[in-house]
């Protein structure tokens, strides 16, 4: 009578186990080398201890794919095991409370992404239970400019079309944006109040779900970013963008101008830094920080960070500390427009 | 033609054992993740996305798609067994699949499960196949304000979950609204019915409350009756009557279609397929009163609308590069870290890959309907374990689940308060099921309504000016006064007759 349910169960061990078979030798080999190797002395991290990396997102999004595919190179780098952990919800809110509770040990860091941070403990509405003081910078990752962009057929050609067509039926005009104050919304509201156009503002799920809206034609622009699956939309003319709200012009999108070009002096990006709990360790901040310029900089993570999309931009916990405090002076007045 | 010779190619490439394996491994890890009750697809995904990295893009795709479309092949089992969801698309099941089961015909209920699986998900391929991008285009006209019709129609159909009591049913669909209104607010960013929680900022998480209700609060009712055999354990035979498969052609013919639909329109889950899909057979059927009590229908549409769900949710990904749902949209990152960027040109540039992955689905459809169907009469010897062993093994492996949807103690509380309501539901004879679907439908219903609102700049006319909404409003008010007119149009046939006779 029970054997067959013993081999079922079996099975599933079975099975469960070839993954697991399959994942180790992915896993322990490069940790192996690691340790003669690359791993400085340093009496930081401990060997055999655990690092957790906390994605305040869901599993599968970009910015959990792009957790995931630094990770092994991290622990190349760091010689112990770095460990991608989702705590997803409230926009990332849950996350980073969490991360901003976690021991200052250098042994919880996490993903902060900015201006969402900002943004969470900015807004007083959101009752937030961290600041920026709970914070240390470490790195920054990956920086993910904006683009306004309109379907292929769109009578829009720049950014100046748009705005004028805000401008002639003030409100009439569909934006679209993941969220309120998130950096598509701000892109919006700046370029509100730089031009005095009137959109009708769209908040919704962002990402591909904005695409979606777009190429069905329920917004008429809609705010991107430069990284992933738009590239290819652009090329084959399934979208076109208006103009990139960055310093520079981008590479995979050639042709299109920058929008200080066009003589908006807007700059927005979606970024992707990597903090601690304040009160961790100087020295341990540093070891981290440059593990991760080394882990970025390996031949074989960049390959696959350019096939990913992912726009690398690494500044160390200086550099983020003056673009993070930049930023934050500037999303804050703009905390009160939001919400009219 | 092009297309049928392309397939071919993508066949030779798919059987190559390398490929065949990493399909069987697929369907195998996702027939597992179906049936421990809590774990999802998107879990599992996650989990193995990492280990893909270090394979060949094709067969690490063929394994996180087969676990994808095989998750819902095994979240039907416990479903019919025990009355516990493996799958939340498998709530719906439970109603008249552990019905059948409690009358000796879970072997016929697993089977049609199986079989309609498997026509759903072959069928919603041909999708892949003849024109991914013509069909994602059309989907697409679905925007903000057609997908809020869509959910009315879906809550008027509601009618058709009532047990025996309608108003015990609305009480319950209106609980479940109120309880989806708990989060931040979808638009203003603003907190609700939060009490200062953080856990709450997300609104209820929708598994732990459905473990709870479903699983705890079967395990409680079942503690009642000691030591006498709680569950069914006679399999019945897997040979459906000729009167099963009669019954079952409408049912897995409309919940093809539904699924394939629903998966095409970003933000739709297998859930609302599989209850919406339930729902139509109740209204179309003309014994609407066998629902609930073990019709073969009720377990037929649900399982095949979510195959057919699932496969059909490929074909935006592949076209446009638009990921529907969570379990996609990792899929999509396992792609694109492989160089593989779902959208307008992964059909030209990466034909090998895509007619492989495509020619996989079929292949793997196969392996799960042949790893299921035998499988059955093993699963049944699951319900030999002693209950003490059994019941506590469920309990672990619920509280597991809940704990992995966000790595959160919190949803484990969630759980076990909801285990002790639905317990107290199930006492007092309210009907779950309407309390799950409006929860689902809830915030979906809100974030789209509003959405609609901004498009059409706060006027409510949007969604009578376009008409594919209005279409579909119509049809959703035709159908919630229909019950209300019949006593009417009774009454005025009878005045007729009258009048003939005299």
């Amino acid at each position: 009578m029970r054997n067959p349910l013993r081999r079922s169960l079996g099975l599933v061990a079975a099975v469960v186990i070839a993954a697991c078979g399959g994942a180790a030798p992915a896993g322990s080999a490069p940790s192996a080398s690691v340790t003669a190797s690359a791993a400085p002395k340093a009496a930081w991290p401990a060997p055999g201890k655990t690092i957790s990396l906390i994605v305040p997102y869901d599993a599968g999004g970009a910015g959990d794919v792009g957790a995931r595919l630094l990770a092994p190179y991290l622990e190349k780098e760091l010689g112990t095991m770095v460990e991608v952990v989702n705590k997803p919800g409230a926009g990332s809110q849950i996350g980073v409370t969490e991360l901003s509770r976690a021991k200052p040990d250098g042994y919880t860091i996490g993903f902060t992404h900015l201006p969402a941070t900002i943004a969470v403990y900015l807004d007083p509405e959101r009752q937030a239970a961290f600041n920026r003081a709970s914070l240390q910078p470490i790195a920054m990752y990956v920086v993910d400019p904006n683009a306004i962009a309109v379907k292929g057929n769109s009578p829009y050609k720049a950014l100046k079309d748009l705005v004028d067509a805000a401008k002639a039926n003030p409100g009439k005009v569909t934006l679209g944006d993941s969220g309120i104050l998130s950096d598509g919304h701000i892109t919006t509201l700046l370029l509100q109040e730089q031009t005095g156009a009137k959109f009708a503002v769209v908040h919704g799920a962002g990402g591909a779900k904005g695409i979606a809206d777009l190429l069905g034609g329920h917004v008429q622009a809609q705010n991107v970013n430069l990284s992933g699956s738009n590239i290819d939309l652009a090329k084959s003319g399934e979208i076109r963008l208006l103009g990139i709200f960055d310093d520079s012009t981008n590479p995979n999108y050639p042709g299109v101008t920058t929008a200080t070009s066009q003589g908006y002096k807007i700059s927005v990006a979606t970024s992707r830094a990597i903090s601690a709990p304040a009160g961790t360790p100087k020295d341990v901040v540093t070891i981290l920080s440059n593990a991760i310029k080394r882990a970025m900089a390996a031949p074989e993570f960049t390959a696959k960070a350019a096939s990913s999309g992912l726009s690398l931009r690494y500044m160390d916990p200086t550099q983020l500390e003056a673009y993070w405090t930049d930023l934050e002076t500037r999303v804050k007045p703009l905390i009160d427009l939001a919400k009219k | 033609m092009e297309a049928l010779e392309l397939l071919r190619n993508g066949f030779a490439v798919a059987i190559e054992p390398q490929n065949l394996l990493f399909a069987f491994i697929g369907c195998a890890l996702g027939t597992a993740v179906g049936v421990l009750p809590g774990i999802g697809s998107a879990a599992a995904i996650a989990i193995l996305l990492p280990v893909t990295f270090n394979l060949a893009p094709t067969p690490a795709i063929i394994m996180l798609a087969a676990i994808f479309y095989g998750t819902n092949y095994g979240g039907t089992i416990t479903s019919v067994l025990m009355n516990m969801p493996g799958e939340a698309a498998s709530v719906v099941t439970c109603m008249d699949g552990y019905e059948m089961a409690k009358r000796g015909r879970a072997g016929a209920a697993l089977a049609i499960a199986a079989i309609g699986s498997f026509i759903g998900g072959t069928v919603a391929t041909i999708g892949l196949v003849l024109s991914a991008e013509l069909l994602t285009r059309s989907a697409l006209q679905v925007g903000a304000p057609e997908y809020f019709a869509l959910l009315v129609l879906g809550m008027a159909l509601l009618t058709g979950l009532a047990s025996k009591s309608f108003l015990k049913s609305v009480m319950m669909a209106v609980l479940g609204l109120l309880l989806a209104t708990v989060g931040m607010d979808p638009t203003a960013g603003s907190p609700r019915f939060t009490f200062g929680r953080l856990e709450l900022l997300d609104g209820l998480s929708f598994v732990p409350v459905v473990m709870g209700l479903f699983g705890i609060g079967e395990i409680l009712i079942n503690l009642e009756v000691q030591g006498r055999s709680v569950f069914q354990k006679r399999l019945g035979s897997l040979l459906l009557t000729r009167d099963d498969i009669r019954q079952s052609v409408g049912p897995i013919t409309r919940g093809t279609l539904v699924g394939f639909v629903l998966g095409l329109i970003p933000g739709a889950t297998s859930v609302i397929a599989s209850f919406l899909s339930y729902s139509l057979e109740t209204k179309v059927s003309r014994t609407p009163e066998r629902f609930g009590k073990g019709a073969i229908e009720g377990v037929a549409a649900p399982e095949t609308a979510n195959n057919s769900f699932v496969n059909a949710n490929f074909i935006p990904l592949f076209a446009l590069g638009i990921p529907g749902t969570a379990s996609v949209a990792m899929i999509m990152g396992g792609m694109m870290a492989n160089g593989l960027v779902p959208g307008p040109f992964l059909y030209r540039d990466h034909a090998d890959f895509v007619w492989a992955v495509i020619a996989s689905m079929y292949i793997g459809n196969v392996i799960l309907l042949i790893l299921n169907l035998p499988l059955v009469g093993l699963w049944v010897k699951l319900l030999d374990v002693p209950y003490s062993i059994l019941f506590a093994a469920i309990l672990g492996f619920t509280t597991l689940g809940a704990y992995a949807v966000s790595n959160s103690p919190f949803d484990i509380f969630v759980m076990l308060v909801f285990g002790f309501l639905g317990y107290a539901f199930k006492k007092l004879e309210f009907p779950i099921a309407p309390l799950v679907l409006t929860l689902i439908l809830g915030p979906l219903m809100e974030r789209n309504l509003r959405k609609s609102l901004e498009m059409g700049g706060g006027d409510f006319t949007i969604l009578f000016d376009r008409p594919l909404s209005l279409a579909v409003l119509l049809i959703a008010a035709a159908l919630a006064l229909l019950p209300l007119l019949r006593p009417l149009w009774g009454r005025v046939e009878v005045l007729r007759s009258g009048q003939e006779t005299s």
